[in-house]
Formats: C-alpha cells, structure tokens, sequence
C-alpha cells in the first residue's frame, strides 16, 4: 500500500500504482486490451505448435486468405456497430464471385468495368437488406437470414444453368493476375486494399460526422433521432456499404481461385461474426473499432488456418468455431453488464495518510476552547440562499455570495432584505473575489475561473491548464476550482481542490486522500494558466499576504495551510504556515488588523485519523455500504479561527450549539463586521467585530483607497 | 464443515445475496416519534438500567449504584431505597423473596423483602460478572442472566466489539443459593421473561438480534436454546409480559456500517486501542453530541437540519409483539430526537410505561 505520511513538502509527484490501474481501465483504448492478448496469446500457441508458422511464405499465404474475409468481417463489423447484423454476407460473397467470374469469362467484359458492376450489384444487394432493416425497420435477424437463403438460392439456379460456361474459361489478363497473385512491397494485392479499407474505415468512424453518427445511431436509435439523425438513411447507409464490401471481397476471392462452385461463401457469415464479437464489438450496437474487428479476425483465421493444419478435420473446426462464438458472446453480454462496476471499483485508491496528533478541543486552555461567540449572529437571507460557500462586499456595502442553484445572487446594503440575482454562471461560484477594476472574479465547479463584470456580463478567463505529463488521466480540464486572490500584478492564484472527482464527490476524494489538489495561477498578460503546485490534499482557500509578497492555501484533508511565496527572495518556494489544525480547514481572508480568519468547516475526530490511516479499510467501505453509511468528517461542527501573520491562533469563535453555523465555510471581514457563509446552509451571518477598524474593507487593502464618487451610488 | 460447504456453495451459486441483511424498517416496523412525544413521568436520572413494579404498583428503578422508590400519583414521588457498590443492572421483584437486585461484576442479592440479604453470586466456578435480569420461577427457583462470563455487565460495548458468545442463564436454588448454568454460548442474554404456562423461559440474544427460548425441564443437565425471532432490525435488550402482548425494547439500530466494522477485525481492534470509548462506532443508548463522535454521510446537517432516517449512533425503538412474537406496533424516537435507548419497557396500574436513558426519563405511553 502507498503512504502518504505527512511530510508537508514531500508531495505525490508519481501515480500511486493501483491509480494507475484504476485509470487506465478508464481509458477508451483498455477495450481493446482483452481482444489484444487474446490475439497475441493465440498467435503464440499456434506459433509454437506449428513449426515454420511464421516463415514469411507462410505468412505471405495466410495474409492472401486473410485480406478476403477480413474484408467481410469490416462489413459484418459495421453493420453490428450500427445496431444491425448481416447474416447474408456469405450469400453476397458467392453471388458476386460468380457475377464477377461470369461478366469476365463468359460475357467478356472488361476487367475494370466488371469490377466495378460486381461492387454496384453487391451494394444493391445491400440496399435490399438496408431498406428492409434501416427503414422499414424490421429485424435485421430475420430479414437478412432470409435474404441469406434467397441469395444463396439465386447462386444455385444460376450455377445450374451457367456454371459449366465458367468451368473451362479463365482469364489472364495483367490487371486480373495482378489482383489475385500481385504484390506491391512484399504485400499481396489484396491485403494493400484491406489495409486501406481498413485505415478509411477507422478514420470513418473515428474522425468524421457519418462515423460519430453510425456509432450514436448503433448506441441508440431512437436518442440518435432525437438528436436530429436520419437513423433509417444511416442505417441503410451501411447495409449497403456492407453489401459493397462483401462484392469487393468475393472479386478478390475470383481473381485468385477462378472458379464457383456451390460451397463459396458458405458458413462464412459465422465465421466473420465470430471475428467481430470476438473483437470486442458489441451485438447490442454503438461499440467497437475497427483495430478490434481485425484482431478478431485474426484470432478466427489463425485459429481455423491452424487446425487446418495441425491436421484437425472440418467437422471440429466449425465446431470450434462456434464454440468461441458462444464464448464471445458471452464475454461480451458479462463485460458490458460489468463493466461500469469494475471501473467504479478500480477507480477510487485510497492512500495512508497518517496525521500528526489531533489538538485537543476539549482542553479549556487550548487555543480552539469551544465558545458561543457565533450566537447572536444577524441572520440574512434565511432560507433565500441554497448553500452560499463564499460571501463577498462590494465597495458599496453590496453583499454577493455564489449558491447551489448555479447563480450569484446579491442582497443590497444596508439592511440585507433586498435580494437579486446578479449573475448566473451555470456551474456552482465558489471563490469570489474583487479585481482591480471592480469586476468579481469566481471560480465555478466544474467550470472554470470566470468573471462578472459591475453590469452582470460574463466572461471566462481560464477552464484548463497544462497536461501533467505523468498522469494517466488527462487533467488539463479545470473540474473543482475552489477559491482564488489576485496578486497586485494581476495575476490569479486558485486552487482546485482535486483533479479527479466532482463537487459532489468531495467526500470520495476525502476518502482517498491521494493528494488530488493544485494551485494553479491565470496570468492575464499571457492569458496562460500555469501549475503552481500539487499532490495538495484538497486545496482549498487561497490568500493573498497583506505584504503581497506569498499566498497562503489550505489544504483541508491535511488539515494545513501552506505559504508559497510569489515575490521576494524566497520566491518560488514554500513552507507551512499552519501544520496541524484541529480541522478541516475552509477558506482563508485577511483581516483588518494585519492577520487572517480562516473557517474551519469540520472537526476531525479520532476515528477519522484512525480511517485516514487505513486505506484498506475506506477501499472496502466505499464498495460495500452505502454513501450515507459511510464515516464522514464532523461537518456539523466547525469555528472561524483568526491567525497572525505566523500561524498563531490569536481567538476563535464558535457556534457552539450549532444554531445558526455548524459548519463555517467562508468569512469576509467588511467595514467592522464579519459576514459568514457555509456549503451547507440556508442563511448567512452577520456579527459585529467590536475591536476592527470601522472603515476597513478588502477592496482599499489590495487596491488602495478611491474616491468615493467611483464606487456604487 | 459441512456448514462451510453450504456457504462456499451457495456463495457460487449466489454471490450476491445478503447474509441476514438489516430489514427495512416497513409495515409495523414503520417509524414515528411515539417515544420523543410521549409525556415524561419523571426525569433527571443519571444512569438508569431497569425498573419493576412492586406491591401496590410502586415501581422500583435502577439508577447508577441507587435504587430508587418511585410512588403516589403518576408515581410523581421518590426515594432512594438503597444504595449499593456497583451499578445494578437490572430488578426483579418477587412477593416471596422481595426486591432482587442485578449488580454490576457482584451478582444477584435481595436487597428488601422477606429474603433480604440473600445473595447469588457464582455458578459453574464462575462469578456473575454480567448479571443482567432475575427472574424467580415456581416457588424456589432463580433465574439469572448473565450477559457475559469475562466482561463486567457496565463494559458490554468490549462484549459487543468481541462478538461476544459467552452469556449464560443460571439456575439457583432460592433456598440453599446454590447455582448452576442451564445454558452457556449465548450471544450477550440481557433479560429473562416466563412464558404465560411457566414451562418456557424466553430471551433476547442482543449480539445476535435475535430472541430465544429455553425449556425449563426439571433435569440437571444443560439445555438447548430454540431462536424464535431472528434477524431484528436493532439490538434486542429487555423483553416484558403485557396483558394482552409482549414488549421488547432494543439498545439501538443496527447499521450497516457495524455489520461492516464487525467483519473488519483489524480495524475495529485498532479503534478500541486508539480511539477512547466514547467515540467509537458502535452502539450507544445516547449520544451526547460531542464533535469527536463518529458521524456518517447521512447525519451531515443540511440547512441547519438533521435528517430523521439519518444512521443513528443510538435510537429509540420498543415493539408490541402479539403473543406469538409477530410485530403489531412499534414507538420509536429517531436521528435528532431525544428518547433513546429504552433499557426497560412495562405495563403498571393499566399504562404503558418505558424507560430511556437518552432522554433520562420515564415515559408514558398512554392506558392500555
């Protein structure tokens, strides 16, 4: 297991081994992991019990098999990721074998030109199914079996009647020979066309419109009409493509045989479906890849190739066939059912993290003795706020505070009745903060940082940040930011508290514990957002120190504050400010006397160092009970503690019966009273500072007085 | 072995289902706030374990090491009758013995009455350590449950967290206090109550959540147990003979975050080494509110609100089962509320009266 002990320089700058797993399985790539080993494993066993399996003669002569079918299984493939089946591929295939061998031998048409019309009657053939199944939408099950069967009844009558015309021609001309024994590069003809059907075919479904539109129509129809689609066109779209691709197959397949006869093509519907779920497409449409369908088609040939050559009789081999059919099928009904839940479960890894000894709060004489000093707060806006985690004053006297309904509402001074929206982001505000030029600047979860102009308007400054090279999971997308402060060359620090879950998810990054948070810095100049640091253990308020010269932020499930100084001759370093709180620590703002409040939203317990130190233990809870089982920290106690400029606690006050403020999230000191805000609540506090400076607000502190004319009337 | 065949079998054959998972609480089960609303007789007890009713419906109540007298009107007058060395965990009155006192690590003793003095302490070698409830049956015959034979009855939690199996019932002879175990193995017997034909002594298995009966055979040999009600939603403590239905009042709820600590063995004893007692995981008779006490996801305030179906340290639950233990009603005070942990439930002078240790109150539940 990987420890986190607390070292607060020594951060996590390396993925925590079962992270790695856990992330990995998220990526789009970890489907084609499975059909991969399968391949490799199965290519090794045959490769071992065949000797000269793979000289190059052999390999030159499994490709000229190979190309054929894997040609029809990207058409089987297809068809399956559009939410449909093709059962009739191997009739089309011996239909246009003969077609293709009758219009060159028996009516001598041009190569080219009987190309061409074979590929044109496939598509045809294709149509018939497409129109059946795409837009008159009956079941691809049935209609394509019984097109199967007329098809293949259509090869019969005609080998009756034409069969012994084909059976003393052939043809040779260059361009024929060509098709059937040619190579470019050591490559068969044939396996040059699969390999670029194949390449159009991915960045068909990887990287255009029609592509995004088969994978939405297969995934679900009725969504993907909904969402404006032409379902029935798409679908029928492929069916013909299908069709076409089964031509293309069997012309090859003529111009190297030469011959019809009534077994072409037979069971090869089986076949190529096997290569496809085998590959990891899913029967139920809307999943899969083109790489995954070949490597399915290449188990499936290497598989019946080598039977075939160990000797194994016909029988076993279309048995075995079936077999792994059966198999694949179930793998893929099982994997989809699970697959959600083994992401779950391998995604969240809690980490060791031993925490130095918890204050004690129950001492009388220790700096956090509980008080009531929080109980005659004024209440303002009581029930007219839905959680306000920030709260902030405008030069004005205007409070502005960010809810969970995605708006920053603002109550107007002096008496706090009047209430309006002021803004409304979309995401949740958080942090808030006052620039320069009065615009008030927000970091919004799941957002970003953005920014409010005095008149409403909003405008976004930053939703990402650099890539960290050595993480799995792409990071670059701003999920939680947190708090934030403005350095007076306009720079904006702010955190975001983790990387890896949502606002709603705070207590399963709790839980983890792996040091998710970053403090990021936006840079107006530049317009870049850079990392300042990471591996913080939920950051959360940042600050700004009264010298301007470091920011301070908080790390709540380390229950510390860090100062990293951006001036000065420590620049670029950092060091705790506060190391051991007997809380988790919320936001942090300074104060009119040269110190700080920071809000302690939470109270650790003995059993919640006890959990943080057994990762093991908060593994299984998460997966065996439910969320509302689960142990928390306290957050139905909490304080506003006020610090100076070296850590020390000067005073702290309480809600001791959590009346009005169980839980604190945020404080903002504005001319000699503080206003209190918390996630959870339905009100925010007011409480009168008796010994603060009347006239003091943030705004003069980090921008310097102005007259009064410019602010608000 | 065979047991562990079955268990390997059927978790291949199911692997997802449920070993005695907690039930919901529904039908009867259904919870309100009978107990928080009920009218509080008397209050202001600091450790109340029990209470009896004796001649002429005084009722007796265990309070700490005192047992008081409670009397008159809506038995609104008290006095201490006696005071003793440990905390007496339960009390029985019997017209012929007089008042037996359960005492903490001492044993049984009759404390008033004609047989004042007389004293039961061990059987099997071994002290009662746990003694929980007494119970005279015929006319010279004592039961005793003993909740525990290693761990004092007031230190039940380190029972709890054990998994403890080693309660007992014992058998003494009134007459010559000679004692001896009937039935051993038991998971933490905390009271005792007569079936209506006198063959039959039924009891709660608190640890086990459920309730079991032993015939009382006149032989000397042990007994074997039978389970009546098994898998209860809470922690069975006291059960009660009502006129017409039995009372069984619960220590607190099963959750489902115990069921999980009981699996996790090394957690749970690197809690009880780390962790002081009041604030571990486990079940309580009350909460104090203290900020060190575990909290879960649901008990978090919303708005400045607890909410009622939030997992609760401690709860207050009584059943009414019919006589043939079916639930046909329940009171119960929920997550926030106040009358938890009713340790004894009863019917006196035609009402229904239950005593909590949360709210440290004798509650009234209204005529019968």
């Amino acid at each position: 297991m990987s420890e986190t002990a607390y070292q607060p320089f020594k951060r996590i700058t390396r993925s925590v081994p079962k992270q790695v797993i856990g992330e990995a399985l998220n990526k789009p790539w970890a489907d084609s992991l499975i059909p991969f080993t399968v391949t490799v494993i199965t290519i090794a066993i045959f490769a071992s019990l065949l000797e000269g399996y793979l000289s190059t003669v052999n390999l030159g002569s499994l490709a000229h098999q190979f190309s054929e079918t894997a040609i029809v299984v990207l058409a089987m493939g297809l068809v399956v990721m559009v939410g449909g089946i093709d059962l009739s591929v191997g009739s089309i295939f011996a239909l246009a074998n003969f077609v293709a061998l009758y219009l060159i031998i028996a009516l001598e048409v041009p190569v080219g030109g009987a190309v061409v019309l074979t590929v044109l009657m496939g598509a045809g053939l294709g149509a018939v199914n497409g129109l059946l199944c795409g837009i008159l939408r009956m079941r691809a099950f049935i209609v394509t079996l019984v097109t199967m069967i007329i098809f293949r009844g259509i090869v019969s009558l005609l080998l009756l009647k034409f069969g012994s015309e084909l059976a003393l021609g052939a043809e040779d001309t260059p361009l024929w020979s060509f098709l059937g024994y040619g190579s470019v590069l050591g490559l068969p003809t044939n396996t040059i066309i699969f390999l670029f059907l194949a390449v159009g075919g991915h960045v068909l479904l990887t990287r255009t419109r029609l592509g995004a539109h088969i994978i939405a129509v297969g995934g679900s129809r009725l969504a993907a009409r909904r969402a404006g689609i032409p379902a029935g066109r798409i679908a029928m779209g492929v069916y013909v493509l299908s069709g076409a691709l089964c031509a293309l197959a069997a012309v090859l397949y003529a111009s190297r045989i030469g011959s019809v006869s009534y077994t072409t093509g037979k069971h090869l519907e089986i076949l190529v479906l096997t290569a496809v779920i085998l590959g990891g497409v899913s029967l139920g449409g809307g999943r899969g890849s083109i790489a995954r369908m070949v490597m399915g088609a290449l188990v499936v040939m290497v598989i019946t190739n080598g039977m075939v050559r160990l000797g194994i009789r016909g029988g076993v081999t279309e048995m075995a066939t079936g077999a792994i059919l059966l198999f694949a099928i179930l793998f893929d009904v099982k994997w989809l059912k699970h697959k959600d839940k083994l992401l779950n479960s391998t995604f969240v890894c809690p980490v060791k993290l031993t925490m130095p000894p918890l204050p004690d709060l129950t001492d009388k004489n220790s700096p956090y003795a509980v008080n009531d000093r929080l109980r005659d707060v004024e209440v303002i806006g009581l029930d007219q706020v839905d959680g306000p985690e920030d709260v902030i004053l405008d030069r004005a006297g205007n409070l502005y505070t960010g809810v969970r309904q995605g708006e920053i509402l603002r109550f107007l001074a002096p008496d706090y009745t009047r209430r309006e929206v002021f803004a409304r982001p979309g995401g949740r505000p958080l942090g808030l903060a006052f620039d320069r030029d009065d615009n008030l600047i927000t970091c919004v979860a799941g957002m970003g940082l953005y920014g409010v102009r005095p008149d409403g308007e909003i405008f976004k400054l930053t939703d990402q940040s650099r890539r960290t090279w050595w993480r799995l999971r792409d990071d670059s997308r701003i999920l939680m930011a947190d708090d934030l402060d403005i350095a007076p060359d306009g720079r904006i620090f702010f955190s975001e508290a983790t990387v890896r879950y949502a606002l709603s998810d705070w207590i399963v990054d709790g839980l983890e514990a792996a040091g998710n948070g970053k403090l990021l810095c936006y840079d107006p100049a530049t317009q870049k957002t850079t990392t300042v640091l990471q591996g913080l253990l939920f950051a959360n308020g940042v600050c700004l120190s009264h010298d301007g010269h470091s920011i301070l932020v908080v790390e709540s499930w380390g229950s510390c504050v860090q100062r990293h100084w951006i001036n000065g001759p420590k620049k670029g370093t950092t060091e705790p400010f506060i190391a051991n709180l007997p809380g988790f620590a919320d936001n942090i703002n300074r104060a009119s006397d040269g110190t700080y409040w920071i809000a302690i939203a939470g109270i650790r317990s003995p059993l919640w160092d006890l959990t943080m130190k057994s990762p093991g233990f908060r593994t299984r809870m998460i997966k065996r009970i439910p969320r509302d089982e689960w142990i928390f920290p306290n957050l139905n106690a909490g304080f506003i503690a006020k610090v100076d400029e070296t850590g020390q606690i000067l005073d702290v006050l309480w809600d001791r019966f959590a009346t009005h403020h169980p839980s604190v999230t945020s404080m903002r000191e504005h001319r000699g009273y503080l206003y209190i805000g918390g996630l959870a609540n339905n009100r925010i506090g007011r409480i009168k500072l008796p010994a603060a400076d009347p006239t003091w607000m943030g705004q003069d502190s980090y921008w310097g007085t102005r007259p009064a004319e410019a602010s608000e009337a | 072995m065979r047991n562990m065949l079955t268990e390997i079998i059927a978790e291949v054959l199911s692997p997802n289902r449920e070993q005695n998972a907690i039930p919901p609480m529904d039908g009867a089960w259904t919870p309100n706030s009978l107990l928080e609303e009920a009218p509080r007789l008397s209050e202001g007890y600091q450790d109340p374990h029990d209470f009896c009713v004796g001649p002429n419906n005084v009722l007796f109540v265990a309070d700490g090491v005192n047992v008081l007298r409670l009397f008159g009107k809506d038995w609104r007058s008290r006095e201490v009758v006696a005071t003793v060395e440990a905390t007496v965990l339960g009390l029985a009155w019997h017209d012929q013995a007089g008042l037996l006192a359960c005492i903490d690590g001492v044993g049984v003793r009759v404390i008033q009455g004609p047989m004042t003095g007389a004293a039961f302490l061990e059987a099997n070698g071994a002290t009662l350590l746990a003694p929980r409830a007494a119970l005279v049956t015929g006319s010279d015959k004592l039961l005793v449950a003993d909740g525990s034979r290693g761990i004092h009855g007031s230190d039940w939690v380190l029972d709890f967290m054990a998994k403890g199996r080693s309660g007992r019932v014992v058998a003494f002879d009134l007459a010559t206090g000679k004692g001896r175990e009937i039935c051993t193995g038991l998971g933490y017997p905390s009271s005792l109550m007569l079936s209506q034909d006198g063959g039959t002594v039924f009891f709660p298995e608190a640890w086990r959540a459920q309730i079991s009966s032993l015939p009382l055979a006149p032989g000397e040999g042990q007994q074997d147990k039978q389970t009546v009600v098994r898998n209860l939603p809470a922690y069975p403590w006291r059960l009660a003979r009502g006129r017409q239905s039995l009372l069984v009042s619960f220590l607190s709820m099963r959750t489902q975050l115990m069921e999980f600590l009981l699996g996790e063995d090394a957690f749970r004893s690197d809690m009880m080494r780390q962790v002081p007692r009041d604030f571990w995981v486990a079940p309580a008779f009350r909460s104090r509110a203290h900020v060190y006490e575990p909290i879960q996801g649901g008990q978090l305030l919303q708005h400045g609100k607890a909410k009622a179906w939030a997992p609760s340290r401690s709860y207050g639950l009584l059943a009414e089962l019919r006589p043939n233990f079916e639930v046909s009603r329940t009171f119960h005070a929920r997550h926030g509320e106040e009358a938890h942990g009713i340790v004894a439930a009863l019917e006196a002078d035609g009402r229904r009266l239950a005593l909590s240790a949360g709210a440290e109150a004798l509650l009234d539940l209204g005529a019968l």
